[in-house]
C-alpha cells in the first residue's frame, strides 16, 4: 500500500506544481474532446431534432439503431475509422492517421449517436404545443424549430455533456487513431494506459485524478441541467 | 379599407375519423366580436386553426382583406392573426420573455419590446408580473399572459379558443371585459369560442353556431333584442314592428331575450292555450340532425325562430318548407338578459 500512497502524494504534488507534461496531455485531451463533441453536436443535434419532430417510414428502426450505436465499443469505431484513413484507405491521401484530427473524427463518430439519440428523446418529450404556439405568434418554420430547441435546451445540453463525458474518457479510438505520440496525440486516457504499463504510477494517478474531476464536473453539470428540465 | 377582414369560401377540412368541417361561405367583419358556439367536436377549434393558417384546408379558399391566401402571402398574413389556444402553453421563461416572443420575431427593438410588453401586461391586469416565471402562474394568470402575448403585436384578428375554460369566476369576468377592450383599443376582430350561450350573446356582436362541422343559420337559440313594454300587467318585448314577445321580467328599456328551440310548440292551426305567445310563420328551412329536426320559421321580416322537433313529430305533422305553421311558447320560456 505504501507505493500507492506515495504515488498519490507525488501525483498531488504534480497537480499543484502544474507539471508541464501533465498539462500538455490534459490540454490535448480537452482540445480533442471539445472539438469532437462540437462536431458531433453540429451533425447529431439536427439529426436528432429532425427524427424527433418528423414522422416517416422507418423512424422507429432508426431510433433503435441510434440507441444501439450509443454503446458500440470504442475499438470498433477506432478500427472502422482506421480502415478509412489509413494510407490504403479511401481517405488515406489526407494523411489524417496519427494526428489529433483522426482522434477528433473517431471521437465525433462515438459522440454522434449519443447527441442524436438523447436530443431526439428531448424533443419527443417536449410539449406538442410548443410548435403551434410559436407559429401562432408569427414564427416561420425555422424560428419555430428554435423555439422547440429553446424549450428543450436543458435536456439537449445534458445530451451534449453526456457525449463529452463519453469521449473524454475513451481510450480505444484515441490509441488506434492518434498513436499516443508524446506532445501531439497523447491524451489523458492513452497516457494513463502507457504510464501504467511502464509502472510509472505518479503521472498516471495525477492524470486519473484530473480525468475523474472532469468526469465528476460533467456529471454534476448534466445533473443540474436534467434537474432544470 | 375593406370592412370584411376574413372570408372563407367553400371551406372543407376532413379528418380521418370521418369528421369534416364544411363552410360554403362566411364573412368576418373588421372590428367585430364573433362567438363560435357548438358542442364539443362541432368544429370550432378546427375553424380557428384554419383561420389562423395553422392548418391547411382540403378545399376552399380563405381571404384576408379580400386577398386570397396563398403559399406566397400566407406567412405575412399569419403574422396579422393571432391565436390563444385552449389551455395555452407558456414558454419556460419569464412572463416578459413570453410576451416579448412575438415582438422579437418581428424584430422590434429592445426598448419598444419592453414598453409594449408592459402595456399588454397592464391591459390584462398583470402589471408587476413581467419578472415572474411563467410556469408558476395560476390557470387564470396563464390565460391572461397568453392573451397579452397574443395582443402585444396588435394583430388584426384575435382568435381565442375556449378562453373561459378551467378558470375562476374573477378571471372569467376579467377576460370578458378584456375582449371588449381589445376590440376597442386595437380595432381588432375577435373570434372566440365558448359553450356558454348567454356569455356568447352578452359578449359578441354575432354568434356563429356550429353543428357537426356546419354553420347553422340564426344561431342555436332564438336571440332577439327589443324594448320592454307593459300591457295589462304583462311585459312585452317588441322585437319587430309587428312582433312582441310576452315574458316575465322586471327589466326596463332595451333587453335581450332568448327562447330555447325545444320550448316552442308547433301546431297546424291556432290553438287556445295558457301560453302567452302564439305566432303564425312560414317554414323557411329544414335541417336534419341526428334524431331531431331543426326548422327555421319566419314570423316577420327578419324575425326567424329556430324550432326543434323530433323526427317522429316532423314526419307526423308532414312539415314542409314554405308552408304556414303556428308557434306557441310560454312567457316563462323566454330568458331575458
Amino acid at each position: 500500500m505504501g507505493y500507492l500512497l506515495e504515488g498519490f502524494y507525488s501525483a498531488l504534488q504534480m497537480i499543484v506544481s502544474l507539471d508541464r507534461q501533465m498539462l500538455s496531455i490534459a490540454f490535448i485531451s480537452i482540445k480533442v474532446s471539445t472539438l469532437s463533441t462540437m462536431l458531433a453536436t453540429l451533425v447529431g443535434l439536427p439529426t436528432g431534432f429532425y427524427i424527433g419532430i418528423k414522422n416517416f417510414w422507418g423512424r422507429k428502426a432508426l431510433i433503435s439503431i441510434f440507441n444501439t450505436l450509443m454503446s458500440v465499443p470504442t475499438v470498433i469505431i477506432g478500427l472502422s475509422v482506421y480502415f478509412i484513413i489509413c494510407r490504403r484507405g479511401p481517405l488515406g491521401s489526407l494523411g489524417l492517421l496519427y494526428t489529433p484530427w483522426a482522434m477528433v473524427l473517431g471521437q465525433a463518430i462515438l459522440a454522434f449517436p449519443i447527441v442524436a439519440s438523447l436530443s431526439l428523446s428531448a424533443v419527443i418529450s417536449l410539449d406538442r404545443r410548443v410548435e403551434k404556439t410559436a407559429l401562432s405568434l408569427g414564427a416561420d418554420n425555422l424560428q419555430a424549430a428554435f423555439f422547440i430547441l429553446s424549450e428543450g435546451r436543458f435536456a439537449i445540453l445534458s445530451a451534449i455533456i453526456a457525449a463529452f463525458g463519453r469521449v473524454f474518457g475513451e481510450v480505444g479510438a484515441s490509441m488506434m487513431l492518434g498513436g499516443n505520440i508524446n506532445g501531439y496525440t497523447r491524451n489523458i486516457p492513452t497516457a494513463i494506459a502507457l504510464e501504467t504499463g511502464k509502472g510509472e504510477f505518479v503521472l498516471a494517478i495525477a492524470l486519473g485524478m484530473i480525468l475523474l474531476s472532469v468526469a465528476l464536473s460533467v456529471n454534476i453539470l448534466a445533473g443540474y441541467f436534467q434537474h432544470k428540465k | 379599407m375593406n370592412d370584411i377582414i376574413l372570408r372563407v369560401k367553400n371551406l372543407v377540412k376532413r379528418y380521418e375519423d370521418g369528421f369534416s368541417l364544411e363552410i360554403p361561405e362566411r364573412k368576418f367583419a373588421r372590428g367585430k366580436i364573433y362567438c363560435l358556439v357548438g358542442a364539443n367536436g362541432a368544429g370550432k377549434t378546427t375553424l380557428l386553426n384554419l383561420l389562423c393558417l395553422l392548418e391547411q384546408p382540403d378545399n376552399g379558399e380563405i381571404f384576408f382583406n379580400e386577398a386570397q391566401i396563398t403559399g406566397s402571402n400566407s406567412f405575412n398574413i399569419r403574422r396579422k392573426v393571432s391565436l390563444v389556444m385552449e389551455n395555452p402553453f407558456l414558454f419556460s421563461a419569464s412572463v416578459f420573455d413570453n410576451i416579448a416572443a412575438g415582438l422579437k420575431l418581428r424584430s422590434v427593438n429592445k426598448k419598444a419590446r419592453r414598453e409594449m410588453a408592459e402595456e399588454a401586461l397592464d391591459m390584462v391586469g398583470l402589471k408587476n408580473f413581467s419578472k415572474r416565471y411563467a410556469r408558476k402562474l395560476s390557470q387564470g394568470e396563464t390565460q391572461r399572459v397568453a392573451i397579452a402575448r397574443s395582443i402585444v403585436f396588435k394583430p388584426e384578428v384575435l382568435l381565442l379558443d375556449e378562453p373561459f375554460t378551467n378558470i375562476d369566476r374573477q378571471n372569467v369576468e376579467l377576460i370578458e371585459s378584456l375582449i371588449k377592450v381589445i376590440r376597442q383599443r386595437y380595432l381588432a376582430t375577435v373570434i372566440f369560442t365558448t359553450h356558454d350561450f348567454l356569455q356568447a350573446r352578452r359578449l359578441s356582436d354575432e354568434v356563429v353556431s356550429l353543428v357537426d362541422g356546419k354553420i347553422v343559420d340564426g344561431a342555436i337559440e332564438n336571440f332577439f333584442s327589443g324594448e320592454v313594454e307593459e300591457s295589462d300587467g304583462l311585459q312585452l318585448i317588441r322585437i319587430s314592428p309587428k312582433i312582441s314577445v310576452a315574458a316575465l321580467t322586471k327589466n326596463k328599456g332595451k333587453v335581450n331575450i332568448s327562447i330555447h328551440p325545444q320550448d316552442i310548440i308547433l301546431s297546424r292551426s291556432s290553438i287556445q292555450s295558457s301560453a302567452r305567445n302564439s305566432f303564425k310563420g312560414i317554414i323557411r328551412k329544414i335541417y336534419m340532425e341526428a334524431g331531431i329536426v331543426r326548422l327555421n320559421i319566419e314570423v316577420d321580416k327578419g324575425v326567424n325562430f329556430i324550432v326543434m322537433v323530433t323526427k317522429a313529430s316532423y314526419e307526423a305533422m308532414r312539415l314542409l318548407a314554405d308552408t304556414e305553421i303556428f308557434l306557441v311558447f310560454k312567457a316563462t320560456a323566454v330568458t331575458v338578459f
